[in-house]
């Protein structure tokens, strides 16, 4: 039987929602497309149903996620996960917490990082690259309006390119989003 | 000022990279999710009032000033502006009805401590009133304003240390 999930993990979980789903055979054709529904796309998640209660939010909160997460250039895909980590840590989004470690685990092979974050949280000591993107992340989702140029400052000196930086903003704010949905709207389960 | 007049002309300041040509349609993308959650097409039972007044009370929580009076001058063009700037302060807490109230609660939680959001809080909008569409469109409210509050301190921040 499912039961909540309360602590980190890299376990793959499912997510129950706290208000009742679009049934996909009473969906509009406006939450169909959102949806991005089609003949051969009939199976989706009850995250997705139940964010089509708005789907023009949904519509358009999709490809940005995309975009972000896996846009060309810029900072590598790990950095990117990095960012969605370290901010769903501080949201204490379980769901997306699992989702992001294990393929930031899949992409770097960095189990000790993934583990020290879970025993630490938001004092973890990290290595040279990845400990100023850790911070980083956690005060601009902490405190947004006391980002400096200081801190990008520091970010260059750990080698990352203006772009880099950039992307890694947007990773940490689409899971400012992300987290404030998943989080609040359901929580996560075992399968 | 409009936010992607904002983001844009961040993003043109930041000479280290051509952000515009490598990044411009994500800014793009990132204006069009404001209007979705803050003037939608169909904004239900949130009227566009209550969305801007909740929006520049988040922004004035995060501290995101720039934000902040874009939605201040967006709700002072609207009639109902006084109706709702109570709202939009952060300073007073003015008598609401219950409607409004929970939504203002809700907003406030999950802005400044989203970790201790759980199934009651849900549960105490829908006995305010809101119904399932209308709780979804008050998360993604929330949730995407609190994207825009570390988007644009972020690229200031790059534009400033350019």
């Amino acid at each position: 039987m499912s039961r909540p999930v309360h602590n980190f993990t890299t376990a793959t979980l499912d997510w129950l929602p706290y208000i009742r789903p679009v049934r996909l055979e009473e969906a509009t054709p406006e939450q169909l497309d959102a949806m991005k529904v089609t003949p051969s796309n009939r199976k989706i998640s009850d995250y997705v149903l139940t964010l089509a209660h708005d789907p023009e939010s949904l519509a358009i909160r999709s490809p940005l996620f995309n975009a972000i997460m896996y846009g060309r250039d810029g900072l590598s895909r790990a950095g990117r996960e990095m960012g969605a980590i370290a901010t769903s840590i501080h949201n204490h989004c379980i769901y997306c917490t699992s989702v992001h470690a294990a393929r930031f685990l899949q992409m770097t092979g960095r189990e000790d990082l993934i583990q020290e974050i879970f025993a630490e949280g938001e004092e973890a000591a990290l290595d040279d690259y990845w400990q100023p993107v850790f911070d980083f992340s956690l005060k601009l989702t902490r405190t947004p309006g006391e980002i400096s140029p200081t801190d990008i400052e520091i970010l260059r000196t750990g080698g990352l390119t203006d772009l880099e930086i950039f992307d890694l903003v947007c990773s940490v704010a689409i899971f400012g989003w992300a987290n404030r949905l998943m989080h609040t709207l359901g929580e996560a389960i075992t399968p | 000022m409009d936010i992607l007049e904002l983001l844009r002309e961040a993003a043109s300041n930041c000479p280290a990279e051509d952000f515009l040509a490598q990044r411009g349609t994500l800014l793009e993308m990132s204006y069009a999710a404001n209007d979705a959650v803050v003037t939608p097409r169909k904004p239900g039972r949130l009227s566009y009032p209550l969305r801007l007044a909740i929006a520049a009370r988040i922004s004035g929580q995060c501290k995101v000033d720039t934000l902040r009076q874009i939605y201040l001058e967006r709700l002072a063009g609207l009639p109902e502006a006084d109706e709702w700037s109570a709202v939009a302060d952060t300073s007073a807490q003015p008598p609401m009805d219950t409607f409004t109230a929970a939504i203002v609660a809700y907003s406030d939680l999950v802005t400044l401590h989203p970790a201790k959001a759980t199934r009651k809080d849900i549960v105490i909008l829908q006995k305010s009133g809101l119904e399932d569409a209308d709780i979804v469109q008050l998360a993604e409210l929330v949730a995407c304003i609190n994207y825009l509050t570390r988007l644009v301190p972020g690229l200031r921040a790059l534009e400033t240390a350019s």
